[in-house]
């Protein structure tokens, strides 16, 4: 069995299970604009937290989608050449692309951890009523393209095989 | 480096990336990464990320996952449908309502919004399979798609009018937000007006459906079927109602919207675990795969900043001296072919202070420039080949290629064009009413 037959599966649940959190925290993010809206109206009692949160979340959403994007092939692309190639060079086109966006992904990745690693070591936190150490949502960069880094490159592996 | 060289090196890099056909993210994170380390070596790394972390957590861009969510649970508890069944009875015998339809749908959701990407995945997850389902021309129905949901940053309420208006010296932002209703009224009936010609002179791009002569229905038909729809109006309330009122920003009115999308799938009976869990993935998915664009992509226009490309850009066309009309041309095609590459956000920001001055010189009245310039905006982020709506809408629907989005756009594209000729000949089209508020 090759090597990545025998990763994929426990990568692939990684993925989704990230996707799941994604997904509550787009329904935290709903609830939150609800809770503020009834706060302010409806009990006349105004709160800070769901302006300052709603950030946090919005970034997880994102973040931890994005792995599961890759791992469908839905992220957006100008396929006008590839699609216009024979399928070999398809093929060939097409594991060079998931190497390469491999290579992006944990190069960014990697630039967002040194960033989140400073912000730990300086203490820098969030503006707003309510701060919070920033490295609290920024932290979500690199798990996300770290994720999604590994998505592609099994994508192009499996291609290989 | 200089500007010219930079900004000529990057777009032969960007193009040559995006059309290998890379992720576009991948396209921008790699122009970004590289520009950043040839202009400010590793230090300048930080930028690119900061850069991610901001767009990402950015309030206004919060409504995207939002609105994406209200389409997913609409079109899955089939309120969609029931509206798209409403409409047909009261329309039944025109050819090609669909369309006429989506023009409608299109710009009551622009209104809400104020975003032409929520709007597009909106349309194009929920209102697009149905048409493309029924038999409607594919590259119609994007035009129908694309078109009304450009209508979205200038029809009121829009973020970009609110930021203009904040930015700009000396302006009405109430002013500058109701002057919108006169382009947007103008643009959608020429939207409207172009499909049915299109449809008139083939009528192939109407499904055989609309071809069968019908007799009309009866009053008692028509009151069911508005009716039928009436749930609907709860969602275009939740959001448009509050917005208007001024009671709530626009995220929170999407999360209301979100709130009436479930009532109404509850009214219907199809309000199930299983759909709300995915219209949630649906709409995670969509809005990651949207969102990590803009922000992969929001550094470009900061680096253009950076290396004076955007500023000797514009002071190259100010600086030519020309007539007002002539000016006035050059002014609009600057943002008209940035706007295709940067997000219009980080445009406006640099633009207006050097955008100001010339105004000033050449005496135009601020209300109608700065709307003609949004609509110009608008029109540069639906043109092939990089509009960022475009790729918001090949995001949203899987059953439509990049050719037949490109093809739906041009005719966007120029009716946008026509219209804001026409606004140039006859100002009083966006003037009349911000006057009646003096």
């Amino acid at each position: 069995m090759r090597a990545i037959d025998l990763v994929k599966p426990t990568l692939d649940g990684v993925t989704r299970l990230a996707a799941l959190i994604s997904l509550l925290m787009l329904a935290a993010m709903v609830g939150t604009y609800l809770f503020e809206v009834l706060a302010r109206y409806a009990f006349n009692q105004p709160r800070q937290w769901p302006s300052n949160v709603a950030p946090g979340l919005f970034c997880a959403a994102i973040f931890l989608a994005l792995p599961e994007v890759a791992r469908r092939g839905e992220h957006i692309a100008i396929d006008l050449i590839p699609h216009a190639l024979p399928p070999r060079g398809r093929r060939i086109a097409g594991r060079v692309l998931m190497l390469v966006s491999a290579i992006v992904c944990v190069v960014v990745g990697y630039v967002c951890a040194v960033e989140v690693s400073k912000q730990i070591a300086q203490g820098i936190t969030t503006f707003g009523s309510l701060p919070y150490p920033k490295w609290w949502v920024s932290i979500l960069l690199p798990i996300g393209f770290g994720l999604t880094a590994l998505q592609f490159l099994a994508s192009a592996l499996r291609a290989v095989d | 480096m200089d500007w010219a060289v930079f900004l000529t090196l990057a777009l032969c890099v960007l193009v040559a990336l995006l059309f290998s056909g890379a992720p576009v993210f991948i396209a921008f994170l790699i122009l970004n990464a590289g520009a950043v380390l040839v202009l400010f070596g590793e230090r300048g790394f930080g930028l690119l990320a900061n850069s991610i972390y901001t767009t990402t957590t950015t309030s206004g861009l919060m409504t995207i996952p939002l609105f994406v969510l209200v389409g997913e649970l609409l079109f899955r508890s089939g309120s969609i449908e029931r509206l798209q069944s409403a409409i047909d009875a009261l329309v039944g015998r025109v050819r090609g309502r669909s369309y006429l339809l989506v023009v409608a749908l299109s710009t009551v959701f622009g209104a809400l919004s104020g975003s032409a990407i929520a709007v597009t995945a909106v349309l194009g997850r929920s209102v697009l399979p149905n048409m493309l389902r029924q038999g409607y021309d594919k590259r119609l129905s994007t035009t129908t798609i694309l078109g009304g949901a450009s209508l979205s940053p200038i029809i009121p309420p829009s973020l970009v009018v609110v930021i203009v208006g904040s930015l700009v010296t000396n302006i009405s932002i109430a002013g500058l937000l109701v002057a919108g209703i006169g382009p947007g009224i103008l643009i959608a009936a020429m939207l409207t007006l172009y499909c049915i010609v299109r449809v008139a002179r083939d009528p192939t791009l109407a499904p055989a459906t609309d071809r069968i002569e019908m007799t009309g229905p009866g009053i008692g038909e028509k009151v069911r079927a508005v009716l039928g729809g009436a749930p609907f109006l709860l969602v275009i309330l939740a959001i448009t109602g509050f917005i208007l009122l001024g009671i709530t920003t626009p995220s929170e009115s999407a999360a209301t919207g979100v709130a009436g999308a479930l009532i109404v799938a509850l009214i219907y009976r199809q309000l199930t675990a299983k759909v709300a869990f995915e219209a949630l993935h649906s709409a995670v998915r969509i809005s990651a795969s949207i969102l990590i664009i803009v922000a992969s992509s929001q550094l470009f226009g900061q680096l253009l900043s950076l290396t004076g490309a955007t500023r000797g850009l514009v002071t190259s066309v100010t600086a030519l001296g020309l007539d007002p009309t002539l000016m006035i041309v050059l002014l609009m095609l600057v943002p008209l072919i940035l706007c295709m590459f940067i997000d219009q956000l980080a445009f406006l920001v640099l633009a207006i202070p050097l955008y100001e001055p010339v105004l000033k010189s050449y005496d135009y009245d601020p209300i109608w420039f700065w709307t003609l310039f949004i609509i110009n905006l608008t029109v540069g982020s639906v043109s092939p080949p990089f509009g960022y709506t475009l790729f918001a809408l090949k995001g949203a629907s899987d059953k439509l290629t990049i050719p037949d989005i490109y093809a739906g756009a041009w005719p966007v594209v120029i009716i946008f064009i026509l219209a804001m000729a026409v606004m140039f000949a006859v100002p009083d089209i966006i003037t009349t009413i911000p006057e009646l508020l003096e």
